[in-house]
């Protein structure tokens, strides 16, 4: 059986990264401003972990225009939360629960 | 920065935190659906009552403008709050029991002759269930955002409007304003509806302008809500009163739509940013 530390995604092994699939596992969407707000990020870095985890498929990116104001919308996708679910398990295996 | 490795307990302590950041968010918007469930039930409950004791309970489907008016905004508030959230098995429950409950004491109400104290049952249950759903997301994310040492209070603070925002703030305490003139008159009732529908389909075909109702939403912060909470509930009592003590004189009539017009078009004013 090999080491629980060979589970763990490499997507997600960046803090803004792995905060952002977290942020986005409680809610359906969230737009570019909140998340900023809520990862205490630049707009920078945080598009580039979007764009990364984009390309992997773990997150949908839709811009929308609503009273006049045009909004970037990100969503995880099932793949996204398997994956975070996957690697928290992992990280929980590793710690042995520790951070509980 | 973005290459940085994290320390696996650290990820795990990061990944709790910003879940409970996430989770805390949107509380603003749910204080809004939590007062709109309360506002149906008292309608529903309102309507109950006057179909069971006054001869023409007609006057109350003038507040479907209202509610309308008040749908319409809601749209820019969840955008406000920059989290969407999908129905889930609960709020569901809650959504089959409400259209339960509206049919079933709507039907009631016309077939069988309540006595009226029912309207004030029907209203109570109505507002319970409806508000339950965001009340019970509410109190979720108030422990959420204590357990990240933050408040949900600080959502949605009341900040100047821009020019679009204010002016459309205007029109609806004008609206509200005309729906209390026109109650118990057939013909203004009438008119004012058909404004009310036509205005609602071009709040819809211009979702994407800055003077779509939902920039309303967007824009309104606590201060403008509880105006226009109070302003619906002004018109209510309205409602109530015209279906009791019969139709009002013009110069009342004008009087009580400048009363219940007031709370949201003082909160259009102009004000100093903080």
């Amino acid at each position: 059986m090999s080491h629980p530390r060979h589970q763990l995604d490499e997507a997600l092994l960046t803090p803004v990264r792995l905060s952002l699939m977290a942020a986005l596992a409680e809610v359906d969407e969230a737009d570019f401003a909140t998340l900023r707000e809520l990862l205490d990020v630049a707009d920078s870095p945080l598009s580039k972990a979007i764009s990364h985890l984009q390309e992997l498929g773990y997150v949908r990116v839709e811009k929308r225009t609503l009273g006049g104001r045009s909004r970037t919308w990100v969503a995880a996708t099932g793949a996204g939360r398997s994956a975070l679910a996957a690697h928290v398990a992992a990280l929980h295996a590793i710690t042995g629960g520790a951070a509980g | 920065m973005e290459s940085e490795r994290m320390d696996d307990l650290e990820a795990l302590r990061t990944i709790e935190r910003v879940r409970q950041r996430s989770s805390a968010r949107g509380s603003a918007y749910e204080w809004v659906n939590v007062w709109f469930g309360v506002l149906l039930g008292l309608y529903i409950g309102l309507l109950t009552t006057l179909t069971a004791i006054a001869e023409d309970p007609a006057v109350t489907q003038m507040m479907i403008a209202a509610l309308v008016l008040h749908s319409a905004i809601l749209e820019g508030a969840r955008e406000h709050s920059g989290v969407r959230r999908g129905l889930r098995a609960g709020d569901i429950i809650m959504l089959v029991a409400s259209l339960v409950l509206i049919v079933s004491s709507l039907a009631l109400s016309i077939l069988v002759s309540l006595p009226a104290w029912s309207g004030a049952v029907v209203g109570a249950v109505g507002a319970a269930v409806f508000a339950a759903a965001p009340a019970v997301r509410l109190q979720r994310m108030q422990r959420s955002a204590a357990a990240s040492g933050r408040t949900t209070t600080a959502e949605w603070p009341t900040e100047p409007l821009s020019r679009s925002a204010r002016i459309l703030t205007a029109a609806a305490a004008a609206l509200l304003g005309a729906i209390a003139v026109g109650q118990g008159h057939p013909v203004a009732s009438l008119g004012i509806l058909l404004l009310v529908i036509v205005a609602m389909f071009v709040a819809l075909a211009a979702k994407e302008s800055p003077w779509s109702l939902a920039r309303v939403g967007m824009e309104w912060g606590r201060g403008h809500w509880a105006a226009f909470g109070l302003s619906v509930l002004l018109l209510l009592g309205d409602v109530a009163l015209i279906a009791l003590a019969g139709p009002q004189t013009l110069p009342v009539a004008l009087a009580i739509g400048v009363v219940v017009a007031a709370p949201v078009a003082l909160s259009a004013l102009p004000r100093r940013a903080r």
